[in-house]
């Protein structure tokens, strides 16, 4: 065998931050084209502004801390993306300002920037943002009611299927309506088709994988299957559960967050499945009508005792596989042959 | 902490919190400072925390026509009475001289009585949208500033840009003593 000398780094991958947040920019254009085709232009001013303020945030804090900023990593620009997404078309600039400074100066770079924030920057901004003006978070306008640029009161805001099911009631819009996203929700949380094509994408592209969405979506499902909010029958209930708010979209771009979930393929199924039986828990003893970001929240916050718990059995099944392959079991020799070995 | 960050919705709660704090730290400090070890240190914590339990009593008495601002203040009125200042000030680190230990105490509450003042004021505008109760229009309202995490979050900030400007004195303090200390080195 011919060794070679080289300088490190020896194991190389093609994925790099830049690629993996190209990846979800990517993702986010068609809900961004679905958006400017219900709501208008307005829905790429909110992008648009977003993004701004993100980066012009991170690079901010990056400098205040005594880093050369980087902006190039995208990083700021997919937080701007996605605050945006998880709000009202109609919500206004200040709600996106104040959401987008409050995600990267207080969720993120106070715990030293990219890759060890412990909470989701979008998720913690739009929190806040709901927390502040909950009445301009929750109310949302009509698909294909154009917006114009900046929101007045001539705007007709109603409210989404997650407050009918909230107070009890069965929405009145076809199931077939709601996955097409012809409902009024968040901008970019009602197209269930193209977030699941997103999500398709990003799980080719290897970007994601398909252990925590799965796992999310299978815990949701579990706790709205056992505790249904609506007198239907039970995959109705489920459908109209997963369907409303911000579920979907959160298990495409807000649970794959690399930094902030756990790292082992187990401790992320645990984390999934906790965090979407937590989402439905709290839309029933919830204030507020969509309850998804704060329970992703506190899971984040559990995600270094998941990691720990993990890193804990990873080692005790390898020290068990290492057993049993040195000492495999021996099996004990019928009395038959103990006879004839006397004999 | 909890004292600064949770009653301080209003600056007139934030003002009148840290004359409480005030009433229970000030003569504790100065009484300690006073008595010295005389009182078995078993007896000094029952003993330092009456005074500044009647201390704080006395002004609530006094300001007892302000209900609805006692009301918000609630249970932190009584825990004024056992705050940290005054622990630190009577219990672990009694001063010798009366001048000192009121100089220290004094120092103390009037700080609390900054930081309370302006993070009272901060919330109340941009949370209610008023000041000393007079309605007011605030460029823009952020009802989550009256919830206590944006309270810690302010602290924490707060915090930051001290310790920053901190560094900076200090580390101006450093370059000039360097520069007197090559200068004498030179003239030698």
């Amino acid at each position: 065998m011919k060794l070679r000398t080289q300088n490190p780094p020896h194991i190389r991958s093609r994925e790099s931050n830049l690629t993996m947040m190209t990846d979800i920019v990517i993702a986010t254009l068609p809900l961004y084209a679905m958006a400017v085709y219900y709501y208008g232009t307005r829905a790429l001013l909110l992008g648009g502004f977003g993004v701004i303020v993100s980066s012009l945030a991170d690079g901010a804090c990056q400098l205040l801390a005594g880093k050369i900023p980087n902006i190039r990593d995208l990083s700021g620009a997919v937080t701007g993306l996605l605050i945006p997404l998880l709000l009202p078309a109609s919500a206004g600039y200040s709600m996106i300002l104040l959401a987008a400074l409050f995600g990267i100066a207080v969720a993120k770079q106070p715990f030293g920037g990219m890759g060890q924030n412990i909470f989701n920057p979008a998720a913690a901004g739009t929190a806040f943002a709901m927390i502040c003006w909950p009445k301009s978070a929750f109310a949302y306008p009509i698909p294909f009611e154009r917006l114009p640029a900046m929101v007045d009161d001539t705007v007709r805001l109603v409210s989404s299927p997650a407050y009918s099911l909230s107070l009890g009631g069965t929405p009145n819009i076809d199931l077939l309506d709601m996955l097409l996203g012809n409902v009024p929700g968040p901008m970019g949380g009602t197209n269930i088709l193209v977030l699941l094509t997103c999500l398709i994408f990003l799980i080719v592209r290897k970007t994601v994988g398909l252990a925590m969405p799965a796992a999310f979506l299978g815990g949701a499902s579990l706790m709205a299957l056992l505790t249904p909010r609506v007198d239907a029958p039970a995959l109705t209930a489920v459908a109209y559960e997963l369907m409303s708010g911000l579920l979907v979209i959160g298990a495409v771009f807000l649970i794959n967050d690399p930094v902030t979930s756990p790292k082992r393929t187990l401790p992320k199924i645990f984390y999934g499945f906790g965090t979407g039986a937590l989402s439905v828990a709290f839309r029933h003893i919830g204030r507020y009508e969509e309850s998804f970001l704060f329970a992703l929240l506190v899971m984040n916050a559990t995600v270094w005792i998941i990691d720990v718990w993990g890193e804990h059995l990873a080692h005790a099944m390898r020290r068990k596989n290492r057993e049993f392959k040195t000492n495999p079991p021996v099996s004990e020799p019928a009395e038959q042959d103990v006879g004839a070995a006397q004999k | 902490m909890p004292f600064v960050i949770v009653p301080t919705l209003s600056l007139r709660a934030g003002l009148l919190m840290s004359a409480f704090l005030a009433a229970a730290t000030i003569p504790s400090a100065v009484l300690a400072s006073l008595v010295g070890r005389k009182i078995p240190p078993l007896f000094s914590l029952p003993f330092y925390g009456a005074v500044s339990t009647g201390c704080v009593l006395l002004l609530r008495f006094c300001v007892s026509g302000q209900a609805l601002l006692l009301e918000d203040l609630g249970v932190y009125v009584p825990l004024a009475a056992f705050n940290g200042m005054m622990l630190e000030l009577a219990l672990v680190h009694p001063r010798r001289r009366a001048s000192d230990a009121l100089h220290d105490a004094v120092m103390m509450c009037f700080g609390f009585l900054l930081v309370a003042a302006f993070l009272s004021a901060l919330r109340e505008f941009l949370g209610s949208g008023s000041l000393w109760g007079v309605p007011l229009t605030a460029p823009i309202r952020i009802r989550g500033l009256v919830l206590p995490f944006s309270g810690f979050i302010l602290i924490g900030f707060l915090s930051a840009l001290f310790r920053r400007v901190d560094s900076i004195i200090i580390g101006r303090m450093l370059r000039a003593s360097r520069r007197t200390a090559k200068q004498g080195g030179d003239a030698v």
